[in-house]
């Protein structure tokens, strides 16, 4: 009797979580055009919206060594109208429409969307074509964004204190693999590229056999890809094979230090691990170590050092998105009168925690919380779903990861996160970087 | 036969979609379809015996439910302790009496849940998984608040340091005389001061919080992953034990409006440009008739789109400013209109006028076809885009029972929205854009904008006001007396610290002062020597962090940026800066020193001394009338950014070697801290090295 009844109960149970993950699971539907360009459209008719995004399979490491900085300041080119659009007219169009656009760059891709009331379909898949087709890609324009995208990197770099952590910790951390430079990447080659070596990037990468473009909202699919035909359909697919990065960064055996020289009057540490690929059971594993140690004010790292010790005034912990193997960061600025050297310990020993005890049931069941709160959040609003389901397709082919990824996150064992630690946050896979104020460099 | 028909339709419309497809003319921006049609999440009600209205709207698309409560209640006279509303709802969740803050705090990060307080009520969001926990929370926070006292002090100190920063602050000002001004005798025109803050108390909380806080004038509002049934049950349990009782309702009349155009002034000594807010109060409210032809007017005239009127005026044709807007606010007591801009001093006169203009032209012509549509889409947009925000779909559901609106107005507003004609708009312009009975607040350089305001006063008469929107009287008291001049002024502050013998004896100082940054501590040494070396040393915990030093000739700033030589007007002001007793010798350094008025420091009447260095870098020093020490120093800097304004006040004078000096010097503006003067040391043969 017992048994049956605990039978039945673990079958309700099942069959109420399956319902459960049914209810909220985003449904979609993927294609390819002849051209290669991949769709992924989501009906969802809660918002009379429509989000339209374009991804490119293109980022900083796909540029040259010598002409970095190239997809950054293509976004920027972006903006600067095309063959149909009048310069300066791109922006102000989505603004006349009610709508809202915007873009960001990393390292593996670039990203372009538009929120537009649904029955603006059409103007964000045709704004988004002409960027595709015909973008100016002519003096004037790259003379604009040279200045603009330069300041900016200066505005960054030199400006902003500990900025240059990215650009001192990659150089360093990577010899092989295009991660040695940043997005944002040299001012001077940019500067020194020519039209014709932005016409080439332009034609090498923007084309629809490099692109996702995503639908999310109150769409009807047929009129969607009518529409998505209209424009897009007879593009023309790029002949030439698209150049990808096919490096692997050896397994490092020993640690790199170094001292920086900042515009900064408080000293700081950063060190950079490097971890697994992206969506390998370890690279979630170690995402919920970097949680553990500096997610909110009750974890790790900020209890022990900042509130208990008082050792640093703020401390972080997270792993960089990369698609590639890639680096994940610890930093803290001391308190005062506390030596780096002695915060470096007090944080290693953190580190040390978690490598030689297993954390408590308890912390995991928060972590696991704080996961799923965000996989929700993260998938709540329209523009993030078009995101997760572009992004999810471009790195892993597989766009329904935006279901099942906070599997791959519930599934962390607490075992997982104390081998984790041991197998990527040694200090011989580290690089450690002493950020000091300028006045002390002798 | 039916099947034929529908071949051929088929075949017409692929041929019809092949042409389009052949003839696709990129060149055509492609124009919007009909106005969306969309279903906001309908909502149901019940009232539980408390009397709490609660308002459920189901939404299973995401296994979260929000929770928002509002305290409905007329807002009441906070008189001199204004601030005390707002501080009882900011508190809510600072502890109950059965949880500190931490363990508050702790409980909803470990869910992963948000939970903000606010004036008259609480918002917040948690996983449906978590939702019992989640409610336990929220209902001991509502039910059970205990008010810690230190929470409280914590709470008033960080609201002065707010108070502090903005006091320079133009739009900060403008917007809060405005406020004070258009709704005198109603609890809106109250503002807070350092004063009503000092004055609010743990009682104030506790005794509003039991006054006000009763779930008979509240509502709470449910979006998201639960049922109806469930929320009934959730809302029965959790807030069921909450108490009802009579509240107090207030009485008042709507604000009187004016009768013709007034002109508010607020002086800022040396401002290159001017906040400009031009406000009075609207009878206007949610769901009304002309609410949505109002916003539309509101929208043409001022919503910063770059084909709205305000914007393109002032900005792309004349560009006075980085930007130029509006707003027409609804509310149940009193709502207002404001149109409002920052624009350079010397264009201050003309922008006031493109405002009126603008403003005048809402009300006189009709607006064009072409202008209507572009507004109806970019509104069509932005409330679509609103939408995904759950927390505006409880906003509709709350707006719908609270001004008993019919239960569709939101699921039909865009079809409202197209409705509109452009009779209307002017209709509506008619009645609430209207310089005629407004008050044009400026804040600015009152010396260069006193004359030129005049013409738009209907009384031609320019009222004056400080920046907490008193009317600042030019009466008898605050004439000048005669015989009072800059020199009788520094004489007397000469004779206060010490006397001319006293201060001539001084040959070298050395001041340390200690000030907390963000919980470090800072020191700061400065030595002096006759008769004019300089030198200044900031450090943390022994490092030092900048150096400044004048050796007579040559001055060199250390800082992380590295070592730099001071030049030009910099080196030419330090010159004066650093010589010792400079009061004594402004003749002789070319100095100009004038006075120019008695002002109010700190509740006291003080000599105000312009003083202008050869460079023209103008200083205003304040010498209170009664003890003639000097009080306040205040000095702007324009830069690209804009002009800021620091204030140096200097309290708690000590006599060290017969010589008074301030031993706490508290400086805002662009950073606020408070240096505290641990030692003062005189004639200690300071040796040159120093500096």
């Amino acid at each position: 009797m017992k048994i049956k009844q605990l039978l039945l109960s673990f079958i309700l149970l099942t069959f109420a979580t399956s319902i459960f993950a049914q209810a909220n699971k985003i449904e979609f539907e993927e294609y390819d055009l002849d051209n290669g360009l991949h769709v992924i459209l989501h009906q969802d008719n809660s918002f009379p919206l429509v989000v339209v995004t374009i991804t490119y399979h293109v980022g900083s490491k796909n540029e040259k060594p010598e002409r970095t900085g190239f997809a950054h300041f293509f976004e920027h080119l972006m903006f600067e109208g095309s063959e149909n659009i009048a310069r300066g007219e791109y922006s102000k169009i989505v603004d006349k429409a009610g709508g809202t656009l915007n873009a960001n760059t990393t390292w593996d891709r670039t990203f372009f969307y538009e929120v537009l009331s649904s029955n603006q379909l059409e103007l964000g898949l045709w704004l988004e074509s002409e960027r595709m087709l015909h973008l100016n890609v002519d003096s004037i324009g790259v003379a604009t964004q040279k200045k603009v995208v330069t300041e900016e990197i200066k505005q960054i770099e030199e400006n902003q204190p500990y900025m240059s952590f990215q650009k001192e910790i990659v150089k360093r951390a990577f010899t092989v693999h295009p991660y040695q430079w940043t997005v944002l990447g040299s001012a001077e080659h940019v500067m020194a590229a020519t039209e014709e070596d932005y016409k080439e990037f332009y034609n090498s990468f923007y084309v629809p056999n490099n692109a996702v473009l995503t639908i999310v909202g109150d769409i009807d699919f047929d009129d969607a890809k009518k529409l998505i035909n209209k424009y897009y359909a007879d593009m023309p697919a790029s002949e030439n094979e698209i150049y990808r990065p096919n490096v692997k960064e050896p397994i490092k055996h020993e640690e790199i230090r170094d001292t920086v020289y900042d515009n900064i009057q408080l000293p700081a540490i950063f060190q950079a691990y490097h971890t697994p690929k992206n969506g390998t059971k370890d690279f979630y594993a170690v995402d919920m170590l970097a949680t553990l140690l500096s997610g909110g004010e009750s974890s790790r790292l900020f209890k022990e050092l900042v509130d208990d010790k008082q050792l640093a005034m703020q401390v972080a912990s997270f792993q960089f998105p990369y698609e590639d193997e890639g680096l994940a960061f610890t930093l803290a600025l001391p308190n005062m009168g506390v030596e780096l050297t002695d915060l470096e310990k007090a944080i290693d020993a953190e580190i040390e925690k978690v490598q030689n005890e297993l954390i408590s049931e308890k912390e995991l069941q928060k972590l696991k919380n704080q996961y799923e709160v965000n996989a929700v959040n993260d998938n709540a609003s329209l523009e993030s779903r078009a995101y997760n389901l572009a992004i999810n397709y471009v790195f892993h082919k597989d766009a329904n990861l935006i279901n099942t990824e906070i599997d791959n996150y519930l599934a962390v064992t607490r075992e997982d996160i104390m081998r984790v630690a041991k197998e990527y946050f040694r200090k011989d896979n580290r690089v450690v970087l002493y950020y000091l104020p300028k006045s002390q460099q002798q | 036969m039916k099947k034929i028909k529908s071949i051929i339709l088929t075949l017409i419309v692929a041929l019809f979609a092949n042409v389009v497809f052949a003839q696709l003319d990129r060149s055509i921006q492609p124009q919007p379809g009909p106005a969306p049609e969309f279903k906001i999440g309908e909502h149901k009600t019940f009232t539980l015996d408390n009397g709490l209205k609660v308002i459920v709207v189901e939404n299973h698309k995401t296994p979260r439910i929000s929770y928002q409560l509002t305290v409905d209640v007329n807002p009441v006279f906070e008189k001199d302790a204004k601030g005390y509303v707002s501080m009882a709802g900011d508190l809510l969740r600072s502890g109950t009496n059965t949880k500190s803050k931490i363990e508050i705090d702790e409980a909803i990060d470990f869910i992963g849940a948000d939970l903000y307080t606010f004036r008259n009520g609480m918002y917040g969001m948690t996983l449906t998984k978590h939702k019992i926990t989640f409610l336990e929370l929220m209902s001991d926070i509502l039910l059970d608040p205990s008010y810690p006292a230190e929470e409280v002090e914590k709470t008033k100190k960080q609201k002065l340091a707010g108070l502090a920063s903005s006091k320079t602050n133009p739009s900060v000002i403008a917007n809060r005389v405005g406020q004070k001004l258009r709704n005198q005798q109603h609890p809106y025109g109250e503002i807070e001061t350092e004063s009503t803050i000092e004055k609010i108390t743990r009682d104030h909380l506790v005794h509003y919080y039991n006054t006000y806080y009763k779930p008979n004038t509240s509502y709470l509002v449910i979006v998201g992953d639960i049922s109806f049934k469930e929320a009934k049950k959730d809302a029965e349990k959790y807030f069921g034990a909450w108490e009802k009782a009579d509240v107090p309702k207030q009485e008042y009349q709507f604000p009187n409006k004016n009768i013709g155009t007034r002109v508010a002034l607020i002086h800022k000594d040396d401002a290159v440009q001017s906040y400009i807010n031009i406000t009075y109060p609207v009878n206007l409210k949610i769901g009304e008739k002309d609410a949505i032809s109002g916003s539309i007017a509101n929208n043409i005239l001022g919503s910063g789109a770059f084909s709205s009127r305000l914007f393109s005026n002032l900005r792309e044709d004349k560009g006075y400013t980085y930007g130029a807007y509006s707003s027409l606010s609804k509310n149940a007591y009193v709502g207002n209109f404001r149109a409002f801009a920052q624009v350079g001093t010397e264009v201050t006169d003309d922008a006031v006028n493109q405002f009126i203009i603008e403003m005048n032209r809402m009300k006189n012509e009709v607006v064009d076809d072409e202008t209507l549509s572009l507004f109806k889409t970019i509104l069509t947009g932005s409330f679509a885009r609103s939408l995904e925000d759950p927390r505006t779909v409880a906003r509709f559901a709350f707006n719908t029972i609270k001004y008993d609106l019919p239960a569709d107005y939101y699921q039909t507003y865009l079809e409202k929205i197209d409705e509109v004609t452009k009779e209307q708009v002017l209709e509506v312009s008619k009645k609430f854009i209207d310089s005629d009975q407004a008050i044009i607040v400026v804040v600015g350089d009152k010396n260069k904008l006193f004359e030129d305001l005049k013409k738009y006063s209907s009384t031609d008469e320019v009222e004056v006001y400080d920046i907490y929107g008193n009317l600042v009287k030019e009466d008898a008291a605050k004439l000048l007396p005669e015989g009072v001049n800059a020199e009788t002024v520094i004489g007397k502050y000469v004779d206060a610290i010490g006397g001319r013998d006293a201060l001539e004896q001084i040959q070298d100082i050395k001041m340390i002062a200690t000030t907390n940054m963000s919980g470090m501590e800072l020191k700061q040494t400065t030595y002096k020597k006759a008769p004019n070396k300089y030198a200044m040393i900031m450090s943390m915990n022994g490092n030092v962090m900048m150096q400044q030093a004048f050796n007579g000739e040559r001055g060199i700033m250390k800082g992380f940026q590295g070592e730099q030589e001071i030049i030009g007007d910099d080196l030419e002001n330090l010159k004066i800066d650093a010589v010792m007793n400079v009061e004594l010798k402004y003749a002789e350094l070319g100095v100009v020193v004038a006075l120019e008025a008695i002002e109010s420091v700190n509740d006291s009447d003080a000599y105000k001394l312009k003083v202008v260095n050869p460079t023209g870098q103008t200083t205003y020093d304040y010498f209170d009338l009664e003890s003639c020490l000097k009080v306040q120093s205040k000095q702007t800097t324009v830069t690209p950014q804009g002009e800021f304004t620091q204030v140096i006040n200097y309290t708690d004078y000590q006599e060290i070697n017969g010589v008074k000096f301030p031993f706490i010097v508290k400086i805002s503006g662009v950073q606020n801290m408070e240096l505290k003067v641990s030692s003062v040391e005189i004639n200690t043969d300071l040796s040159d090295d120093l500096f």
